[in-house]
């Protein structure tokens, strides 16, 4: 054969083999003829201009012979699904489960951890935060002076604003209503240049009014309140039922009457202020440097990157510690990608889900792979007659391979159903803090996730069939069915049987895990009782109780009236267990600024701490003549007594508050606050009234019964007393304390669902191996009834087969679980990653499952007629 | 093959011009590759130049839907000759006679001049 042949069958490799091997010959005399022809036609470039047209033409024509060929090897995969409808729909099912979860859970990933904000130039966003060198992992609020200064000397950074939140009452004709509000900077609608529904964004002339003060409560003399808003799409609908007519309307938020200038899009929230129903514009008082209460944002220049921007800051933030020294001393400014500050809190968790669900998907993969093996070695006759008819090994290999993807496309499709349907289920089991679960959807991304992990699923069950495929077509036909139990296909799905079992156990570890963890957040001494006990948030509008005694002479009626109500057991203002609401404040032990101690402050009324079911272990509590006219006094917790008095009483000592002596009365236990969790900071109560300018606003009520009861006549009582004051944050102690455990017990079920599916799917493929293990011994164990073995001797042999099978796994998936250990550490709480109990039960339930498996094929076994089984032999 | 007397070759039409030609040249016998490719050119006047990718998925096509078939007579051992079948040989006619129709119909709109003497 010449070159230009050689060249030419090299070329004709595009093709599929089964078309070379029919017309590859062929197509060669054909081509040697042909340039036969143009070198004896003598036309110049004759042949050149034929290997031209040629190369075209078969690389053209290629493509559409492969496709024919995969048409053919799916209409063949199709007929054998249907040939087999009882193992295809469980290899479909199984393989929908697996992929379902995974698209359900990567649905959930990719919305909160990698798409883009949902703003014009969300990728651009940054939070800004100051971190301090003592808590270097944390960020803080910023303070607005020095917001201020970044935003005049940055260059990196196009638009930066802050956000402040605000509560107000939205006082009409029917009952008032609190509301939350968010508070903005002139740069917000630059840091986020959304289009509004309806309206306009502020201006410089709704910020004018408002330049040079602090748009807050607590400055002294009235303070100059906003008088314009941009309402919430949904508080659009609901006060105008979406009438342009909004636009231009007065509506009153406490004292102020405010006029509505535009409207949001619906579904428009913003990263920490996702509950906003009204927005505000807001200058910040740029004489506060130490005060730290804002959170702010900005948006990357073009072309700016984030490290870019954060060397400039870091510039800019040394520059404020040398001009500013008192304020900012090891403090620096840290930018982070926006859409990352929204997912810290839940990103470890959801990557632990992802972990989760690519496990069950292995074990579903296992399962499908076993099913595969097995149809493989049953079709071996096939298999054998084919090759020995002319298919090539790489023929039974693509055709084997095609049958596992469209296993597993189906599979996909069965999952991108599932997941749709499962999606509203796992966004409700998902962390509460989790951020953009209302975007959550099956999107391009996620319908490409599940494709591409279909075909890898596909690939790898069809691996374990090839094998089999090509071991049975290389097999003389004929041959003995005992000689397959013992072969590489075999072994191979014991192999994938074990891994399963392996990774089931390496779940449920993790679910015991969680479990222990849930029980050690529960067993907590929260310091408090939940029970029966009501928080109701008081919303007084502070202008109206200026007037000394005003403040004091509001809170004593509400408490002394709603305490009074039948069913009323103790009531008393304070801070929300389990909530916000105590900050810091600075005491000194001795008068002067040598000793100062940073305190949690609650301020408290009297009945507050017996409302909560505070232990007292020393003193008293608050009481009702602790008055302004009396001398200050404090109740302690034991984490300050520890703190400041280690070896001494605190009863009777003195802390100084402003420079005025306030003498310790009372120590009471630890009570949690919102980190259920960490270890109560040093607190101390101070009587409400005698702190005419500290509110605390939430009512704490203790009941006899059913706590939500009283509150109809709470209701009442708040109307009485002032009409136009809302009732707020309404909710059971109860209700809080499930809320504080909710991401915990979230995720224990969610990981325990999947750890029941992997321990479902390994169930059955021990199920599945040691029912065909049986079949294929049928006449082993009639020969051995035969010699004597009774039903009791055959079950020993079998159980005693899985054991081994379900022991191997079992080690397997300890290794595993000890290899991984430090996964779980960021999940665990005051429990060891490598806790004894948890590794015991899960090895024994993993064990029990199991082995209930065997139960059914072992019974078989035990039930063979060995007449029947010596004559099938 | 009885068994493909039974469809109607209309079904098939219209034929590619491509698949049309190499019927068309199988219509005076058995003839293997080559000259099925050298046939087309010349009667096109070098119009119609396949390629030997093109002709040999349009012969597999055509064998699998049972219009041409392999002929012993004329072929090697390194060549294969492929006649008509009855069935390939009323689908060619189906689509001359289509064509012929066509053809008629732009006459008789004087979008094409009628054959002198026609």
């Amino acid at each position: 054969m010449g070159r230009p042949e050689r060249l030419f069958r090299l070329l004709l490799r595009v093709f599929p083999a089964e078309f070379r091997g029919d017309f590859g010959d062929q197509m060669v005399e054909d081509f040697r003829d042909q340039q036969t022809n143009a070198a004896r036609l003598g036309r110049r470039g004759a042949r050149w201009r034929l290997w031209r047209t040629t190369t075209i033409d078969v690389l053209r024509r290629a493509p559409h012979e492969h496709l024919d060929v995969l048409r053919r090897d799916v209409a063949y995969a199709l007929r054998q699904i249907r040939r087999r409808p009882g193992i295809s729909f469980g290899a479909i099912t199984t393989l929908g489960i697996g992929l379902g979860l995974n698209t359900a859970v990567f649905s959930l990933a990719s919305t909160v951890l990698w798409r883009s904000l949902p703003f014009p130039g969300g990728n651009r966003l940054v939070a800004i935060h100051e971190i301090s060198v003592e808590t270097p992992n944390s960020g803080t609020s910023v303070s607005a002076a020095n917001f201020a200064d970044w935003e005049a000397r940055s260059r990196t950074l196009d638009a930066l604003a802050v956000v402040g939140w605000t509560t107000q009452t939205l006082i009409g004709d029917g009952d008032p209503e609190h509301l939350t509000g968010a508070r903005v900077s002139r740069g917000f609608f630059r840091v986020v240049p959304i289009q509004l529904e309806r309206g306009r964004p502020f201006n410089d002339a709704d910020y004018a009014p408002l330049a040079g003060t602090a748009a807050s409560e607590i400055r002294d003399g009235d303070p100059v309140e906003p008088a314009v808003a941009i309402i919430a799409h949904d508080l659009w609908l609901r006060l105008f039922g979406g009438r342009d007519s909004a636009i231009g309307s007065k509506v009153r938020l406490n004292q102020t009457t405010v006029e509505i200038v535009g409207v949001l899009p619906q579904g428009f929230t913003f990263p920490g202020s996702e509950e906003a129903q009204f927005w505000q514009p807001m200058v910040p008082d740029v004489t506060q440097r130490r005060a730290r209460y804002l959170s702010a944002f900005g948006q990357l220049a073009d072309g700016t990157s984030l490290s870019q921007a954060q060397a400039e800051l870091d510039l800019i933030s040394a520059e404020l510690a040398r001009l500013y020294p008192r304020a900012n001393k090891d403090h620096r400014a840290r930018l982070i990608n926006l859409r990352d500050h929204v997912a810290r809190d839940v990103r470890g968790h959801i990557w632990l889900l992802l972990g989760a669900a690519a496990s069950v998907l292995l074990i579903a993969c296992a399962s499908v792979g076993n099913i595969l093996l097995a149809q493989a070695s049953g079709r071996r006759l096939e298999f054998a007659t084919r090759t020995a008819l002319g298919a090539s090994r790489a023929h039974l290999v693509r055709q084997t391979l095609t049958e596992s993807l469209v296993f597993a496309a189906l599979g996909g499709t069965v999952a991108t159903l599932l997941a749709s349907w499962a999606l509203p289920s796992l966004a409700s089991l998902a962390p509460p803090t989790t951020p953009r679960l209302s975007e959550i959807r099956i999107d391009g991304l996620v319908i490409a996730f599940t494709a591409v992990a279909s075909v890898a699923v596909g690939l790898l069950c069809g691996l374990a069939a090839c094998i089999a495929a090509t071991g049975a077509a290389s097999r003389p036909m004929g041959h003995a069915a005992g000689a397959d139990a013992r072969g590489p296909g075999r072994r191979f799905r014991l192999g994938l049987t074990v891994a399963q079992i392996a990774v089931a156990l390496a779940l449920a570890i993790g679910t015991g895990l969680l479990t222990r963890t849930l029980r050690a957040v529960t067993a907590l001494d929260l310091g408090f009782v939940p029970t029966n006990v009501l928080s109701v948030g008081l919303t007084p509008q502070s202008p109206l109780y200026r007037q000394p005694g005003r403040k004091t002479e509001f809170e004593s009626e509400v408490q002394a009236r709603v305490r009074a109500l039948p069913g009323v057991v103790s009531a008393g203002i304070g801070s929300r267990p389990l909530g916000p609401g105590t900050f810091g404040y600075e005491l000194t032990m001795d008068g002067s600024a040598v000793r100062t101690v940073t305190a949690s402050v609650d301020v408290v009324g009297p009945g507050y701490l017996e409302a909560i079911g505070a232990r007292l272990s020393a003193g008293r509590f608050i009481g009702p003549d602790d008055t302004v006219e009396r001398p200050l006094v404090g109740v302690v917790n034991q984490a300050a007594a520890r703190a400041w008095w280690p070896d001494a009483n605190p009863i009777g000592r003195m802390l100084f508050r402003d420079q005025k002596r306030m003498e310790i009365v009372g120590l009471v236990d630890d009570v949690r606050r919102k980190d259920l969790e960490a270890d109560p900071s040093p607190t101390v109560y101070m009587a409400t009234a005698q702190s005419p300018n500290l509110w605390t606003n939430n009512l704490l009520i203790r009941t006899s019964g059913d706590a939500r009861a009283v509150l109809t006549s709470v209701r009442e009582v708040m109307r009485s007393i002032d009409r136009e004051q809302a009732l707020a944050r309404i909710m059971t102690l109860e209700d809080s304390l499930s809320q504080a455990t909710a991401p915990r017990r979230n995720l224990l079920w969610l990981v325990g669902f999947f750890s029941v599916l992997a321990l479902l799917l390994a169930g059955m493929g021990v199920y599945g191996v040691v029912a065909e293990s049986v079949t294929q011994r049928v006449p082993e164990i009639g020969v051995r009834m035969a010699l004597g073995a009774t039903s009791s001797d055959v079950w020993k042999m079998i159980l005693a087969q899985a054991l081994w099978l379900v022991a191997r796994g079992i080690l397997i998936g300890l290794a595993l679980a000890i290899a991984f250990n430090r996964v779980m550490t960021s999940f665990v709480f005051r429990v060891a990653t490598v806790d004894p109990a948890s590794y015991v039960a899960a090895c024994l339930c993993v064990a029990g499952a199991t082995l209930a498996a065997c139960l059914v094929p072992a019974r078989r076994a035990a039930r063979v007629d060995p007449v029947i089984a010596l004559r099938q032999e | 093959m009885a068994a493909n007397d039974a469809r109607d070759p209309r079904d098939w039409l219209p034929l590619t011009s491509a698949v049309f030609h190499v019927l068309l040249s199988l219509v005076d016998g058995q003839k293997h590759g080559y000259l099925i490719l050298k046939e087309v050119a010349e009667r096109t006047a070098g119009e119609v130049e396949l390629s030997t990718g093109t002709l040999y998925g349009i012969v597999k096509r055509l064998l699998g839907e049972g219009m041409i078939r392999e002929s012993a007579l004329g072929s090697t051992d390194r060549r294969r000759a492929y006649r008509l079948t009855d069935f390939g040989r009323r689908v060619a006619l189906a689509e001359a006679e289509r064509m012929r129709e066509m053809l008629s119909s732009a006459q008789a709109r004087a979008l094409l001049a009628k054959p002198s003497g026609a």
